[in-house]
């Protein structure tokens, strides 16, 4: 019967989403959206506990409906403040690593070599763009997700991480002749 | 020659970005924010009974010093004295009336009830007898004690008959005149 129907799925989507929940499925891409912006473990990790805090104080958990969404956009928001207090992180040694090995560029440098460039890079993009690629870096993050987190259409969010890329690579390019 | 053409710098890219945010993090990091998120519910806890006790007991104290309604003291009005209204004087000219009393066949004169037409004496005690008139306080009279006065009523009739006898002098049937 059709009120049967409407019975149990009131019932399925009334159920109460606890906090536990939450935490159990959303606590890894929380803390890469984290690190994706302050790179380090530690201030990663602060930014997943205040995100949960707060996720908390909110109350009803069941009246969101896209909590990975929801989550990031509160740690984007906390890791962003950390940001404006770090200082920058030199990346002098890499251009001297490039200069002294004679491997292919994607071979040259190390993961965290590789890393603190592209962060460095990234930190000189619009902020716009620098968002989307940002998120887009995090493999649990679809652009529907990315769109719902920053609060703009899913089609804004593949042509900026499109725009990003391209920016990038020139900036990249550009450094490199820089330090030839 | 270093290799940082188009092709190099797509891989560099793609790995680069597909690697930035790939850090796990420690292990056990669920169990940390569940154990935070207790310590913070805790907390709150305890914020509120810091904040509770000393509110409960002001209400406390203040409900125990708060005068309660049957400790009051009743209101001037209500123990006010009501004076009676004030009765005009019995003319000097109204004559006392004295009502005699047998009681028991006791001789008039051991026996009376002296009722004036005056105002009733104000009443030290409160409250004060209002006003009432001659005749309710007979008619009261008489509700209260029929018998009695039954035998008030024969023993007036008696004394005017008496009255009457004494003020007009009777003559003898030989017209010598009787005291």
């Amino acid at each position: 019967m059709a009120w049967q129907e409407s019975v149990l799925e009131f019932a399925r989507t009334a159920t109460s989403v606890t906090i536990e929940d939450v935490v159990h499925e959303h606590a890894r891409t929380v803390f890469r959206v984290a690190y994706s912006v302050v790179r380090n473990h530690a201030d990663a990790e602060d930014i997943v506990q205040e995100t949960f805090l707060r996720a908390t104080r909110h109350g009803r958990l069941e009246e969101i409906e896209n909590h990975r969404a929801w989550l990031v956009k509160i740690a984007w928001r906390l890791a962003l403040d950390r940001v404006k207090r770090a200082p920058e992180e030199p990346i002098d040694g890499i251009a001297s690593a490039l200069k002294s090995s004679e491997e292919p560029l994607d071979k040259a440098l190390s993961d965290r070599q590789r890393s603190r460039l592209l962060h460095q890079l990234i930190a000189t993009l619009p902020a716009d763009l620098r968002e989307v690629i940002v998120l887009s870096t995090v493999q649990e993050m679809s652009s529907v997700d990315i769109a719902q987190a920053l609060g703009i259409p899913e089609g804004s969010v593949r042509n900026r991480a499109l725009r990003a890329r391209q920016l990038l690579k020139q900036k990249l390019s550009v450094w490199l002749e820089r330090k030839k | 020659m270093k290799q940082w053409d188009e092709e190099s710098l797509d891989r560099f890219l793609d790995d680069g970005l597909s690697q930035f945010a790939q850090e796990a993090p420690r292990e056990g990091l669920e169990q940390r924010i569940m154990a935070n998120l207790a310590a913070e519910r805790s907390r709150r806890w305890q914020r509120w009974i810091w904040v509770a006790a000393p509110v409960f007991a002001v209400l406390l104290v203040a409900a125990i010093l708060w005068p309660r309604p049957s400790e009051k003291i009743a209101t001037p009005q209500t123990a006010a004295y009501i004076p009676a209204p004030s009765i005009s004087k019995r003319p000097a000219s109204a004559p006392v009336r004295v009502i005699a009393v047998k009681k028991h066949a006791m001789p008039r004169s051991q026996r009376r009830v002296v009722e004036t037409a005056t105002a009733s004496p104000r009443l030290s005690t409160f409250p004060s007898r209002t006003d009432e008139s001659q005749g309710q306080l007979l008619l009261r009279f008489v509700q209260n004690n029929p018998a009695l006065a039954q035998q008030v009523v024969a023993e007036e009739e008696e004394f005017q008959k008496l009255a009457y006898r004494n003020s007009a002098p009777s003559e003898t049937p030989n017209g010598e005149r009787s005291e």
